[in-house]
């Protein structure tokens, strides 16, 4: 969902951004000699425009830091006692504690033996679900709220070396 | 200055501008053919695909970096009188830095893409030798002290100039501004970008020697989490850099084609110095899936990089606008260039911040690529290659031709699709860096690939085109 309305920013975006481009380009004649008049009236847009990308940017902000994965965010959105599952990476296999996960709620514990992993969670259709990073020496701590049962694959999301692509495996929420 | 300094480094740029361009083109080529296999055209062996991947990446990112130092280097020739010596001391140790790469990944079969994540050069899985790891960090770290020369060169000589406060625009913020210690702005956007460049050169050297010393005595322990933030701060203002240098190219070259002044005020000095700390800032979120990361740092990265967007669009981009707007600028080729790179810039800006703002959706998905190659093969590029455009008709009287225009409309065909199917495929979800893509999720490299070669054949007319341009430039004399 949030890869969808993001991308539909992001084309909307850039046509608008296209278009204004567009429209001066093709505006560039003819030669308007008063350049101090010209150059007061792009002002009065960039101040315009200014307020208008101040106000876009703090309200993206917040929704973004409001979506925050981080256990200090999560921790207040999950209810009840998350089922805990270990994840052990290493060039290029996940180890897991547990293949079958019950529906709610669910910590992952992730780390790595060896070089940096992401730990990626995709859906039966091929959606990316969410993701951490899988560092040797530390643990993320990544809770999702599992709502729908199914197989679930996990794929790498880092660069870990020559069998990087293939570095994947799968559990079942039941 | 003299006008026999002017043509010397007029002159030189334009070398450095030949062999760049076609090192530029050599490493998209290998670009290309490690989408084909992405898009199943043919199939690499999978250490071969990373081994492209590592040269395409760092090969397009060096020459780029090295080609727009020398455009930005062209057009400050004008306004500080920079070291000639150290310049092309500086070309020369890339130059040797090349071919030592070229050893590195085809020979020793490196590939660790550019980002050399601590401890992946070390533990290879068998793919790479242990000396190629070495040779390349070595490689990376003369790179730095190249580069650090020639930034270093830039921020001295203009402080000589206009004093150290005017030259990085304080004394237009406190208003105690004077002639004397103004700088015009493609001096004032190259004095900062070339601190950013150094700082950023602090954290490479810092985080090269320590990787160079591991390499030496892998029983040296290196916290992973620093090193990693270490390379991300160096990688991330490196090339968000490229782009600053090739836009103190466009407020000098603009103004020439659009025949009104663009100078220097209180509003670009503050713009300037915000761009240095949102780029300061905005590498954290390179991080922002690393959870052990402090809670403050990850709200400041995503801040950071929706404060990278207020300097870039809100003077830059605007004030490009109210340049042309009206101006009865001819567009020719080379304005053009300027033009879209800008517009590619912004374009791509955006996308940037949007994978910040939401990067648990995007963080290494080709959603990421899709940006950044919108503003390298459609931005910085682009302005490069209108800096060249501009040299030889200053200096060649050269006119535009149909093969140029096809050339840039191909060109800017190419890159937006190679950067949409990149962009697209990563709202998908589909992972970047990956030699065989995830079942399902083909379509898009396949298109990627096409695109790639529009791009090819592009660069194979542009490049001859301004080969074919040199020669009307006539010889230097003294």
């Amino acid at each position: 969902m949030t890869q969808l309305f993001v991308g539909s920013a992001a084309m909307l975006g850039a046509l608008i951004i296209m278009g204004i481009f567009w429209k001066v380009g093709t505006s560039s004649m003819p030669r308007d000699d008063d350049y101090k008049h010209v150059a007061e009236a792009g002002y009065a847009i960039r101040r315009r425009y200014f307020w208008g990308l101040l106000a876009v940017s703090v309200v993206l902000f917040i929704i973004g830091v409001i979506a925050f994965p981080y256990p200090k965010v999560m921790e207040a959105k999950i209810k009840g006692e998350p089922f805990v599952v270990k994840i052990n990476s290493k060039q290029f296999q996940w180890d897991l504690s547990a293949t079958e996960i019950p529906l709610g709620p669910v910590r992952f514990d992730v780390t790595s033996q060896d070089v940096n992993h992401g730990f990626g969670i995709y859906d039966g259709q091929g959606r990316l679900v969410t993701q951490s990073q899988s560092m040797p020496d530390y643990v993320n701590r990544l809770y999702v709220n599992f709502a729908k049962p199914g197989k679930y694959k996990i794929w790498c999301l880092e660069y870990c070396g020559v069998a990087h692509h293939i570095m994947t495996t799968e559990f079942e929420v039941k | 200055m003299d006008a026999l300094y002017e043509r010397r480094v007029a002159g030189i740029s334009l070398g450095i501008g030949a062999i760049t361009i076609v090192l530029f083109g050599t490493t998209i080529f290998f670009g290309v053919i490690a989408r084909m296999s992405q898009g199943g055209f043919i199939t690499l062996r999978p250490d071969v695909f990373y081994e492209f991947m590592t040269l395409h990446s760092v090969g397009v990112a060096g020459s780029l970096m090295t080609g727009i130092t020398a455009m930005m280097w062209y057009s400050l020739r004008k306004h500080i009188n920079l070291h000639m010596n150290l310049m092309q001391i500086m070309f020369g140790i890339i130059g040797a830095v090349v071919v030592s790469l070229l050893a590195a990944t085809l020979l020793g079969f490196y590939g660790t893409g550019w980002t050399f994540l601590y401890p992946l050069p070390f533990k290879s899985a068998g793919a790479w030798d242990d000396w190629a790891a070495g040779l390349y960090l070595l490689l990376l770290l003369c790179v730095v002290a190249a580069m650090s020369l020639s930034w270093g060169d830039v921020v001295i000589t203009a402080a000589r100039k206009y004093t150290f406060s005017g030259a990085v625009g304080w004394k237009l913020i406190a208003g105690k501004d004077t002639p004397e210690t103004t700088p015009p702005p493609v001096v004032l956007i190259s004095v900062i970008t070339s601190l950013c460049g150094l700082f950023s050169n602090i954290a490479g050297a810092t985080v090269l020697i320590l990787l160079l010393i591991h390499w030496a005595d892998p029983g040296f322990y290196l916290d992973y989490l620093y090193i990693k933030n270490l390379i991300y701060y160096f990688g991330h203002i490196l090339m968000n850099m490229a782009m600053y240098m090739a836009v103190a190219v466009v407020y000098e070259l603009l103004p020439l084609y659009a025949k009104r002044p663009w100078k220097s005020n209180k509003i670009v000095a503050i713009s300037w110095n915000a761009a240095f700390i949102a780029v300061s800032l905005a590498y954290l979120h390179h991080l922002l899936q690393d959870f052990p990361q402090p809670f403050a740092i990850q709200v400041i990265a995503v801040f950071g990089s929706y404060m990278a967007a207020f300097p870039a669009t809100v003077v830059t981009v605007i004030g490009a606008m109210v340049l042309v707007y009206r101006s009865g600028i001819q567009w020719t080729v080379a304005p053009l260039y300027m033009f879209l790179g800008l517009m590619s810039w912004a374009i791509g800006g955006f996308w940037a911040v949007l994978d910040a703002g939401f990067n648990n959706a995007f963080h290494n998905t080709m959603f990421v690529p899709g940006h950044f190659h919108l503003y390298l093969l459609a931005g910085t590029s682009f302005i490069f290659v209108a800096t060249l455009y501009n040299i030889t008709e200053e200096l060649g009287g050269c006119k535009d031709t149909f093969e140029d225009r096809l050339g840039l409309w191909a060109w800017f065909i190419g890159a937006y699709g190679v950067a949409l199917t990149f962009l697209l495929s990563g709202v998908l979800g589909t992972p970047r860096r990956y030699a065989v893509q995830m079942p399902g999720k083909e379509t898009w490299s396949t298109f990627g690939a096409l695109f790639g070669w529009i791009v090819i054949f592009a660069l194979i007319l542009v490049i001859g085109r301004y080969l074919t341009r040199l020669q009307k430039v006539k010889p230097l004399r003294s």
